[in-house]
């Protein structure tokens, strides 16, 4: 059947809910996009970079530590060595020959004189490398005194490296701080969790109890290994409490 | 290192994923900002495997067996 004529439909009920056009909305970007991101990363890799030389400072310094301690142990020994060396022994009493015949006894005499001269001349000799010797010694000491004096110095230089390092770590952090505000808000959750590192735990959820070794702790979650070998990663904002 | 970036070590292992009320299980496919995608296994929750995109803030745990 056509129809011939008929009132223009109007509707009363608008458009569907699934015709209307839907607004789209931008997407929520997090606060480390673009220009801030890339402050950040560059950031933490001065931070990085910072740490390592740090460390490697640190290890030198330790190293020139255990250099001093043996070059004192070495200075003290030859000390001792120097003062506890022998005096010359005394030229022996040689009494002339008595008894059967003077001549001989004369001349025994003289021998005797004659002997006495020798050894004080091998006696005095003798005394001359003695001291030849001493004299090494106390220049081997005095350079090792200026060598020990040289490393001591150049700790005293890596310790200062190592402060300034320091300053500058804490001056990019308040820099770094400016961008994020004030401390992470999990910093009290961190400082509890960090002496637990690597002891067996439960950390309850809204899920249920999750035991086993906590080995990690990163910016916003916790990683637990389980007996069975399992790793279980868990936000921080989901963690009930920790026992 | 955060949730996500520590996530994405473990692209193309097998994962499950616990919510307050559900339970995935599958494969993880890739790791974005505040989300990841996860190939699905057929389960009580889930009848049919597909690609689910997971909302990381409202995940409360996260196992990846051995």
């Amino acid at each position: 059947m056509r129809v011939l004529w008929g009132k223009t439909h109007v509707s009363d009920y608008g458009k569907p809910e699934h015709k209307r056009r839907i607004l789209k909305r931008k997407p929520k970007l997090g606060i480390w996009t673009g220009k801030r991101g890339k402050v950040r990363h560059s950031l933490k890799r001065k931070f990085i970079r910072l740490k390592l030389q740090v460390g490697q400072l640190n290890g030198n310094v330790s190293e020139l530590n255990v250099r001093v301690n043996t070059l004192q142990t070495q200075v003290s020994q030859l000390a001792a060595q120097t003062a506890a060396k022998p005096q010359p022994p005394s030229p022996p009493a040689q009494a002339p020959g008595t008894g059967a015949g003077t001549g001989a006894g004369t001349t025994t005499g003289g021998n005797a004189v004659q002997h006495t001269g020798k050894t004080n001349d091998s006696l005095t000799r003798g005394g001359g490398g003695a001291q030849d010797s001493l004299e090494n010694a106390n220049a081997r000491i005095t350079a090792l005194h200026q060598l020990v004096d040289g490393i001591l110095r150049q700790v005293n230089s890596q310790q200062r490296q190592i402060d300034d390092a320091f300053s500058n770590i804490n001056a990019l952090r308040q820099q770094v701080q400016q961008y994020t505000g004030p401390e992470e808000e999990y910093e009290g959750l961190i400082t509890l969790l960090t002496p637990l590192l690597n002891t067996s735990i439960t950390i309850d959820t809204a899920a249920g109890p999750i035991f086993g070794t906590l080995v990690a702790i990163g910016l916003d979650y916790i990683e637990i290994v389980e007996p069975d070998g399992s790793i279980v990663l868990i936000p921080f904002d989901q963690v009930l409490s920790v026992s | 290192m955060d949730f996500e970036q520590r996530l994405s070590a473990f692209i193309g292992r097998s994962i499950e994923v616990i919510f307050t009320n559900q339970f995935l299980q599958g494969q993880i496919l890739n790791v974005f900002d505040e989300t990841f995608v996860v190939q699905a296994e057929s389960s009580n929750y889930i009848p049919e495997p597909r690609q689910v995109t997971v909302v990381s803030n409202n995940v409360i745990f996260v196992r990846i067996p051995q």
